[in-house]
């Protein structure tokens, strides 16, 4: 009887598994770590390097675009940039591209390079 | 092709160590004591490579030369002790081998197969759809490997004690990260397939140890009943999709307790018992707190016996304590916290209520309503009823003693966690029961009066030598 409630049970399991498997990557880290292809290689190969997003980290999107970029760039350490943060160089992921040129003006940066699909590359501008 | 090389051969090699280490003690009947060796050395296997590579790292040698060199040296060491110890190993017992057994094992274990079989592939195919696997694994144990696999001193990025760098816990051990990174390195890549393999080669030797044990100390038909519930334990087998380091520590933990249970009748098995104890140390926290209570339960039953214990578990426990002490940064919030916030917390009955509901609602989730694991132990209890070896009754006690105090410390922890409960609850807790499940379901059917099952313990101890007449 606990061999075939069991059994029963695995069946149904692995059908519940079947369907899983349809939306199993819910954060869609293939995606979002592909999006960092090109930034990986304008990149400093380590140390620190800023991040800004028009989502806040707060929020569970923020977080998950942050963890996504920061997989996907490490052994770079992300960090995250509040006004006048210090790191030369700085990666955007922006779920609206368009805000990026005002959020980096505020940050005293300029935009490097717009590689698409809401990943910007800044620098710090050079001090005057 | 490198890095399947540096996945194997430290699997290869632990076997080779665990079959000599165990050489000479009688477990019976043999292919349980194959399997035994193989599940215990392959779990060694990783725990020393990974120790091994974090060295390596620490001391700026860790290049994908050094560490096929090490994996190779390992490889040789233990061939030849595998080798030296072979002439030692003992026949099955007459006694073990006469031990009557239930006639429809052969459809059981047919069943069991095909069960587990199909659950697997569900599980390949979430795991095939969900490659990086769940939160944690990319931003704590996947990404921690990825800095430990970098070039340079890049390293220290896993133990970076930047506030934003506070969810990726650098002060967790590095049991998983650093096996994981090892291959990764050897590979020169961080392809996902190692964390995906890692996951599923710990839920097999989950399987193949839980088995093997309760073959060796019960009965073939115990084993045969335990993976029947295994396989009923939905959320415990989802696990291994998630790439967590919770699977790996329930692994070290039940091969602690399996040590421990063995040693009744082969006292050395006491020090391989601490060694993984300490191996479940080097994989997370919880794995200190189970080294840390196991100990005491050990000290409580038997004292003499704590000394080997501990003399297995010093050599990583001593390298958790200087991981702890001198690398990782005290990130932990639980500890900072004032005792006036603490009182308070400890004096609301609410977030007793809480837990409480909490514990029974995840219990409810490991398995499916009519196919629930608890369920199906409850009907074989009633069906078998209860019957003790005396002969391993102090290993149980003190095994059962520790789990009881590790699952108490876990709702401790709730209770003055710095985080919100709903959320802290939600997100580990189910997570802890799995770390604990096969540990509770080998304790369980040690305790369950199965058909076939015998005194095994004492049929496996070895004979007594007839007294020496005449002997100084």
């Amino acid at each position: 009887m606990v061999a075939a409630l069991a059994l029963a049970g695995a069946l149904d399991y692995s059908q519940f598994l079947s369907e899983y498997s349809r939306s199993a990557d819910q954060f869609q880290m293939g995606a979002q770590t592909a999006r960092f292809g090109d930034a990986l290689a304008a990149l400093p190969a380590d140390g620190k390097v800023g991040y800004i997003s028009d989502v806040p980290a707060g929020e569970v999107q923020g977080q998950a675009m942050l963890g996504a970029a920061q997989y996907a760039l490490a052994p770079r350490v992300l960090v995250p940039l509040k006004r006048g943060g210090s790191a030369d160089w700085a990666v955007g992921s922006f779920t609206r591209p368009n805000e990026a040129p005002g959020m980096a003006a505020e940050s005293g940066l300029v935009i490097v390079s717009d590689y698409g699909n809401g990943v910007v590359l800044f620098r710090r501008e050079p001090r005057r | 092709m490198t890095g399947l090389l540096a996945f194997l051969v430290p699997l290869v090699a632990g076997w080779c160590l665990a079959a000599a280490a165990l050489a000479g003690r009688r477990i019976d009947p043999p292919w349980a004591a194959r399997v035994l060796e193989a599940s215990l050395g392959a779990g060694a296997g990783v725990a020393i490579s990974s120790i091994a590579f974090f060295v390596l790292t620490l001391i700026g040698a860790a290049s994908p030369a050094a560490i096929l060199a090490f994996n190779a040296a390992l490889l040789a060491a233990g061939l030849f002790a595998f080798w030296r110890t072979r002439r030692r190993t003992l026949p099955g017992s007459a006694e073990a081998t006469a031990r009557p057994a239930f006639r429809w094992n052969w459809l059981l274990a047919l069943a069991l197969v095909a069960g587990f079989a199909l659950v697997a592939y569900g599980l390949v195919s979430v795991s095939a759809a969900n490659p990086f696997g769940e939160w944690d694994a990319w931003s704590i144990w996947n990404l921690r490997a990825k800095f430990l696999a970098a070039p340079g001193d890049a390293w220290r990025g896993a133990l970076s004690a930047l506030p934003e760098k506070a969810g990726m816990h650098p002060d967790y051990p590095l049991l998983l990260s650093g096996f994981v990174a090892m291959v990764w390195k050897a590979a020169g890549d961080t392809a996902p397939w190692v964390p995906q393999l890692t996951g599923f080669l710990f839920l097999a030797l989950v399987l193949t140890l839980l088995a093997s044990a309760l073959t060796a100390l019960r009965s073939l038909t115990s084993a045969l009943l335990a993976g029947f519930i295994l396989l009923s334990s939905t959320s415990f087998l989802f696990l291994a999709t998630m790439q967590y380091a919770d699977l790996p520590l329930s692994f070290y933990c039940l091969a602690s307790i399996t040590l421990l249970l063995l040693a009744e009748a082969a006292p050395k098995c006491l020090v391989l018992s601490g060694a993984f104890a300490s191996f479940a140390a080097w994989t997370k926290n919880e794995g200190v707190a189970f080294a840390v209570f196991l100990t005491l339960a050990i000290l409580a039953v038997e004292r003499r016996a704590v000394r080997r214990f501990l003399a297995g578990a010093a050599p990583v426990l001593g390298l958790v304590i200087c991981f702890k002490l001198f690398l990782a940064p005290a990130a932990e919030p639980l500890f900072k916290q004032s005792a006036a916030h603490l009182a308070h917390k400890l004096a609301d009955p609410a977030r007793y209520a809480q837990i409480g509901k909490a514990l029974v609602v995840e219990a409810y989730h490991l398995g499916q309503p009519w196919s629930h694991p608890l369920l199906l132990l409850a009907i074989l209890a009633l069906a078998l009823r209860f019957r003790i070896d005396p002969a391993g009754a102090r290993a149980w006690r003190a095994s059962a003693a520790a789990v009881a105090l590790v699952f108490a410390a876990y709702c401790g922890v709730y209770l003055i966690t710095p985080s919100d409960l709903a959320w802290h609850l939600q997100t580990s807790l189910p997570r802890l029961y799995g770390q604990l499940w096969p540990s509770f379901l080998l304790l369980a059917f040690l305790t369950l009066d199965v058909p076939g099952a015998t005194a095994a313990v004492a049929a496996s101890r070895p004979p007594r030598k007839p007294r020496e007449r005449g002997r100084k």
